[in-house]
């Protein structure tokens, strides 16, 4: 497999005259259909270094690469360019526009890449992935008619029309009960092997994280464990951690 | 529709009450610009018509002699010339035919009507007073002064030896139409005439003084030898009439050239003032309204920062994001300053309909001027876009991460 995302040195730090340290020469290469998640307490650094690969957040010192090209030293159009034509994103809130319907929020991207109304075409793609999120029967439905687990679905599907090589999501299944969030998961999974989308995946879930090909923790900005699951069981990669090894899970 | 103006809508059509109150708000503004705008501009405008309307517009009289000067003798005895020269005749314009029709050749002037001005007193029953003879050619001088309109009594004037008088004179001197009055000339002439009509021109100074007769008879009267004392002009637009009047003083030497603005500075200067405290209305009422929008909107970006941090996100650029904003200031503006001209509009015909003189007529003419309005709307909608260059720069500033982190 390709490389798809390579973080050389990242470092990142916040305040001026008190230096706090989010990220400390972070080392890391993501691989094209990769799917990975990043676990860590909270102010581990997890949700920083997403937004860093994301090009939401800028690295203080460190060499971001995207298939091979330096992106970390773009402007900021530039960066939402390549934002909106290579990354999708899926957050804890699932962040719809609530005065657009189902069909108008996953078409924004596109809507976004054109400037003007989507054609036919990409219409026609939006309704196959609504359909392939499940929530075909809403798509003139306002967000606050659908239920939490409808609406990350709705985001799942606005993060994929671009056709991108990489999905950040950040605690996708943080506000969805356990039912939902294994729906969503196995969604997720469904899309990763489908249309071999690259996927992070930040969670606190447990059973979330031990189903991800590969498992990074992360401590005190730095990376403390980088687990691939791809040849374990399940059971075993969620023995792996269990409060027993989790170095995180211990901190519970 | 491109993304940025599909937002806009949906942004102002989510915040229904929001977007109807602003848009009110803005509506009631520029109903006030234009209702204001309207009154004052009928107001000039009759105040203007009430000062030269039946006045002449350009003035062309003679160049009036300088008084002879002293002579000094040897041993400093001054000499005033009068005792040395006999009656010096007050100057005449001889040519004015030949001048009338030079004038008749410069544009936008509508009447020209020659005149002969002269002081004398009337006579009745023991009583004298001092009157202002005016010789006019009836039909040119009614375009100016419209007299025959206004006779209040008796009829309009016939030539020979037919006069009209003021109404305030002929209370005084206790006339009624075909009583025969005596009058005498400043130089002497003294001649019999007929009472044909009295006028009354709504105003007491010319009521009280003026006597009207033909111009032939006038020039006889006062032994002008042909010759007329002044040449009266009206203009199609008056606030031309410095300048056309400044092209005829190019055009005739030796006369003296005056339009109405020379004479009426003390107007022109109370309009100047009006229409500069108009102005300021104008100007704070519409600042008012930009910052009642630049408000709401800052209010809207707020409100709308998740939306606008998730589009960041998905990578909508800066300037898509913040053209939003100014998209909806910019509607809003738009909006409101076409209804606040309909507004204003309905304000106006309804001041012109109910607000009434004593003779049920409007107090004055007022029109609803397009370009006015035109205008207002455009310099409205400009201002309120530019006031929501504020909070779309504060959507510019947004960052993304804030408003994921913070849900």
């Amino acid at each position: 497999m390709d490389s798809l995302v390579k973080l050389s040195n990242i470092t990142k730090e916040y305040g001026t005259k008190i230096k706090t340290k989010a990220l400390d020469k972070i080392n890391l290469e993501i691989l094209e259909g990769e799917f990975l998640s990043i676990i860590g307490q909270s102010g581990s650094g997890k949700s920083t270094l997403l937004n860093i690969m994301g090009t939401l957040d800028r690295p203080t010192d460190g060499e971001l690469l995207f298939k091979g090209s330096k992106i970390s030293r773009l402007n900021d159009d530039a960066l939402a360019n390549f934002r909106n034509n290579n990354l999708g994103f899926v957050f804890q809130f699932h962040h719809l526009l609530p005065e657009l319907s189902v069909l108008e929020n996953v078409l924004i991207p596109a809507w976004i890449t054109f400037e003007k109304k989507p054609t036919a075409t990409i219409i026609d793609r939006a309704k196959e992935l609504i359909v392939l999120v499940g929530v075909e029967n809403r798509v003139n439905n306002k967000p606050n008619e659908l239920s939490g687990g409808q609406r990350q679905r709705v985001a799942i599907a606005r993060s994929l029309l671009n056709n991108p090589s990489l999905v950040l999501a950040d605690e996708p299944t943080g506000n969805l009960d356990s039912d939902a969030s294994d729906n969503i998961y196995e969604l997720l999974r469904t899309i990763n092997k489908e249309l071999n989308t690259t996927f992070i995946i930040v969670t606190h879930d447990m059973h979330i994280a031990a189903k991800a090909d590969r498992v990074i923790e992360i401590k005190d900005g730095e990376i403390v464990r980088d687990v691939s699951n791809r040849s374990k069981a399940e059971e075993e990669a969620f023995k792996e951690f269990s409060p027993k090894n989790c170095l995180y899970c211990k901190s519970l | 529709m491109s993304l940025n103006v599909m937002l806009a809508l949906k942004f102002l059509k989510s915040g229904r009450n929001q977007t109807i109150l602003i848009i009110l708000g803005i509506a009631v503004g520029i109903s006030i610009l234009v209702f204001i705008g309207a009154l004052i501009d009928g107001l000039q405008k009759d105040l203007i018509d009430g000062t030269v309307g039946n006045t002449p517009h350009i003035i062309i009289d003679p160049s009036q002699e300088k008084p002879t000067p002293q002579i000094q003798a040897n041993d400093g005895t001054i000499y005033n010339r009068k005792t040395i020269n006999t009656y010096r005749r007050t100057p005449t314009i001889s040519g004015w035919k030949q001048d009338i029709s030079l004038i008749e050749k410069n544009k936008g002037i509508i009447t020209i009507s020659p005149a002969v001005i002269g002081a004398g007193f009337i006579s009745k029953g023991g009583i004298n007073k001092s009157v202002v003879i005016r010789g006019l050619n009836i039909n040119e001088g009614d375009k100016i002064y419209d007299i025959t309109r206004r006779v209040i009594k008796g009829e309009g004037l016939s030539g020979s030896n037919n006069i009209l008088i003021g109404s305030s004179l002929a209370n005084d001197l206790d006339i009624s139409i075909n009583d025969i009055v005596n009058i005498t000339t400043n130089n002497g002439n003294q001649d019999l005439y007929n009472i044909q009509g009295i006028f009354d021109l709504e105003n007491e100074a010319l009521n009280n003084s003026w006597i009207v007769m033909d111009i032939g008879r006038a020039q006889k009267f006062f032994n002008l030898d042909g010759n007329i004392s002044t040449i009266e002009l009206q203009v199609e637009d008056i606030f031309m009439a410095t300048s056309i009047a400044n092209n005829l003083k190019g055009q005739f030497k030796g006369y003296d050239i005056k339009s109405w603005q020379e004479n009426n500075q003390q107007l022109l200067t109370a309009l100047n003032s009006q229409s500069s405290s108009t102005l300021l209305i104008q100007v704070f009422v519409l600042i008012a309204v930009t910052l009642g929008i630049a408000s709401v909107l800052a209010i809207s970006v707020i409100q709308k920062s998740k939306q606008i941090g998730i589009l960041k996100a998905m990578g909508i650029k800066t300037k898509n994001a913040s053209s939003i904003f100014l998209l909806q200031g910019f509607i809003l503006g738009f909006l409101g300053s076409l209804i606040g001209s309909g507004f204003g509009s309905f304000l106006t015909l309804i001041f012109v309909t109910f607000v009434k003189n004593e003779k049920n007529e409007p107090l004055f003419p007022i029109e609803i001027s397009f370009n006015y309005i035109l205008t207002v709307i455009i310099i409205a909608t400009i201002a309120t876009t530019l006031a929501a260059a504020f909070p779309a720069r504060r959507s510019a500033k947004l960052d993304p991460i804030e408003v994921i982190r913070n849900g």
